[in-house]
């Protein structure tokens, strides 16, 4: 299980409002390479893993990815305060914000809702491994 | 120390743990890296302590409330610290 934490993995303090660099962040929340898929991955992987070495580092990287997917959202979160009618408009945020407002939603910058084919879980270490050298080669 | 600075070293402690255990996951019997992770531990535990000594709870089991449930109240992670 997870216990939750009530910090952030590092500080995010927004002083300027941006719904523009918003509409581009939120593809890190839930676009095809963002860190809820980064979660999802190593977190399923880690049932077929046979080496407790790479289980620990599934379980606890796939861990950091859900703080990190909080820190995406809270970015985005802060970007998108106080707007006004005309700068949600100007900014092209507003094809986001026409379904969501300013809620939190796991989609794409091009506005494709998070879905679960970007990442694989194959239940063979040696191709679970080469998909995440592709997905985020910092894991290795 | 006021409240934004502690939980900063708190925040800082806490990523030196992520990282040196992410490290200590495929190097587990390096001595200088766990002495390294129990030497940051250690220094994470007593700041982690102070701070909800002062400010309130950072996890559940850091709360001992008898009038109101501490745990909700403000500020949450992603409200600006201002």
């Amino acid at each position: 299980m997870w216990i939750y934490d009530k910090k952030l993995q590092f500080p995010v303090n927004i002083k300027n409002p941006n719904p523009a660099m918003a509409k581009y962040i939120i593809s890190q929340y839930g676009g095809p390479d963002g860190e809820l898929g980064a979660s999802l991955r190593y977190l399923s992987q880690r049932y077929s893993m046979p080496f407790k070495q790479c289980i620990g580092i599934l379980n606890d990287v796939g861990t950091e990815e859900i703080g990190h997917f909080e820190m995406i959202a809270t970015i985005v979160h802060q970007l998108t305060r106080n707007l006004t009618i005309d700068e949600i408009k100007e900014s092209g945020f507003g094809d986001y914000f026409v379904d969501h407002t300013t809620g939190i939603y796991t989609v794409s910058a091009a506005g494709i809702p998070f879905d679960a084919t970007c990442f694989a879980s194959k239940g063979d270490a040696i191709t679970d491994l080469m998909e995440d050298m592709a997905a985020d080669a910092a894991l290795l | 120390m006021n409240r934004i600075d502690l939980m900063r070293r708190v925040q800082m402690l806490s990523f030196v743990l992520v990282d040196v255990s992410l490290y200590l996951d495929t190097h587990p019997t390096d001595k200088a890296g766990l002495n390294f992770f129990n030497k940051y531990n250690t220094l994470y535990q007593s700041a982690k302590e102070e701070y909800e000594k002062n400010y309130g709870p950072l996890t559940i089991a850091g709360t001992n409330d008898t009038n109101s449930w501490s745990w909700i109240d403000e500020p949450w992670p992603w409200q600006r610290e201002v």
